[in-house]
């Protein structure tokens, strides 16, 4: 989650009301980037609207020999050396997408404790068949299009459409939406493990109890011998109703009684 | 194309959103509802709060449960055109 936001724009209009979730500080000169650089942590979040001030801050950047002073999304196109040399001060450089979330949506997602459970925007990469996603963590996730298969319905994923829907949680493909949660847990290994990890907690089933209490306890499936396929069967749910008989020796395994076993 | 039930319109306007997409991930057949950046998934089979976990009916309002009670049988119908290989009837996910 981001400590400080800084909004680095121009002209007459400012997008800080829009991005009021953040509780920005809104920087319009060279003075007031290089007073926010000095305060700056490496969980500080830069928000470019502009080109000029982003010079300001490669300037003023170049200028403290610190460590990196955070990450920065440019919403404005950066010219490719100027992008360099914000790579190389900050922690993270991400560069505009050719979609993005509003700016009232982007600000609630960055502002949110789960923020890299969402995506704020994205730019699909034909030739390559990839669509890159830009997580509100401020990291990035490629995709092949093989991930979004057509439907049987007929639903083709048109990619030309590409926009990110629902404060950054659907994926757009003109009539073909796509959960990203369900992108992440085919995608982000550290996000499927946080979601079944959840799923299991959760389970009130013989089967989640089960395996709550030996986890619990410490065997493995393999110390229980030859009654190791059935522990599996019935941690999975395939058998729902074991024999008293199979049940006993379990819970005998596990030091409880077999009706114990479910208040784990 | 997503199936999105219609909602009566001051639900609507407060940003509440309940639908079932192109691609959802495997796991017992659900449907979404959303509001702003949160979100709730209901399990189509028994109607129970597969997440967040540990999350409670009491934060999403009685309208939105109600509507989602009373159309089951449709939000059941779509997902099972949707993901015939995962039906609501089927037993495993």
């Amino acid at each position: 989650m981001t400590e400080t936001a800084y909004v680095l724009e121009m002209g007459k209009v400012s997008s800080c009301r829009h991005l009021g979730a953040l509780h920005p500080r809104c920087l319009r000169s060279r003075e007031a980037i290089r007073e926010a650089v000095r305060s700056a942590s490496r969980r500080s979040l830069w928000i470019c609207m502009a080109v000029e001030p982003a010079y300001w801050l490669a300037e003023v950047l170049s200028q403290v020999q610190t460590a990196r002073r955070g990450c920065l999304l440019a919403l404005a196109d950066i010219p490719p050396p100027l992008a360099s040399v914000l790579s190389a001060g900050l922690e993270r450089f991400v560069p505009r997408q050719r979609t993005m979330l509003p700016l009232n949506e982007l600000a609630a997602v960055l502002a949110s404790e789960d923020c890299g459970d969402f995506c704020i925007g994205g730019s699909v990469v034909e030739r390559a068949g990839i669509v890159a996603l830009v997580r509100g963590d401020l990291s990035l996730l490629t995709v092949p299009f093989s991930d979004f298969p057509a439907k049987q319905s007929g639903v083709v994923p048109d990619f030309g459409r590409f926009e990110v829907a629902d404060h950054g949680r659907t994926l757009r493909f003109g009539s073909f939406e796509a959960a990203l949660d369900a992108v992440l847990y085919e995608r982000d290994a550290a996000y499927r493990r946080r979601v079944k990890a959840g799923r299991l907690a959760q389970d009130d089933s013989l089967g989640g109890s089960l395996r709550r209490l030996r986890l619990q306890r410490g065997p493995r499936l393999a110390d229980f011998g030859p009654m190791e396929k059935a522990v599996a069967r019935i941690e999975r749910g395939e058998v729902r109703v074991p024999r008293r008989s199979t049940l006993a020796v379990i819970a005998r395994k596990l030091g409880v009684e077999p009706e114990q076993i479910r208040e784990f | 194309m997503p199936f999105e039930l219609e909602l009566p319109a001051v639900l609507r306007k407060a940003g509440w959103k309940v639908k079932i997409r192109d691609k959802e991930r495997v796991e017992p057949p659900h449907v979404t509802v959303m509001r702003g950046p949160d979100m709730w998934r209901i399990g189509l089979r028994d109607v129970v709060l597969l997440q967040p976990p540990g999350g409670s009916w009491s934060e999403v309002p009685d309208g939105i449960r109600r509507i989602v009670e009373q159309a089951l049988p449709r939000l059941r119908e779509a997902w099972d055109a949707m993901y015939p290989e995962n039906p609501v009837g089927g037993e495993h996910d």
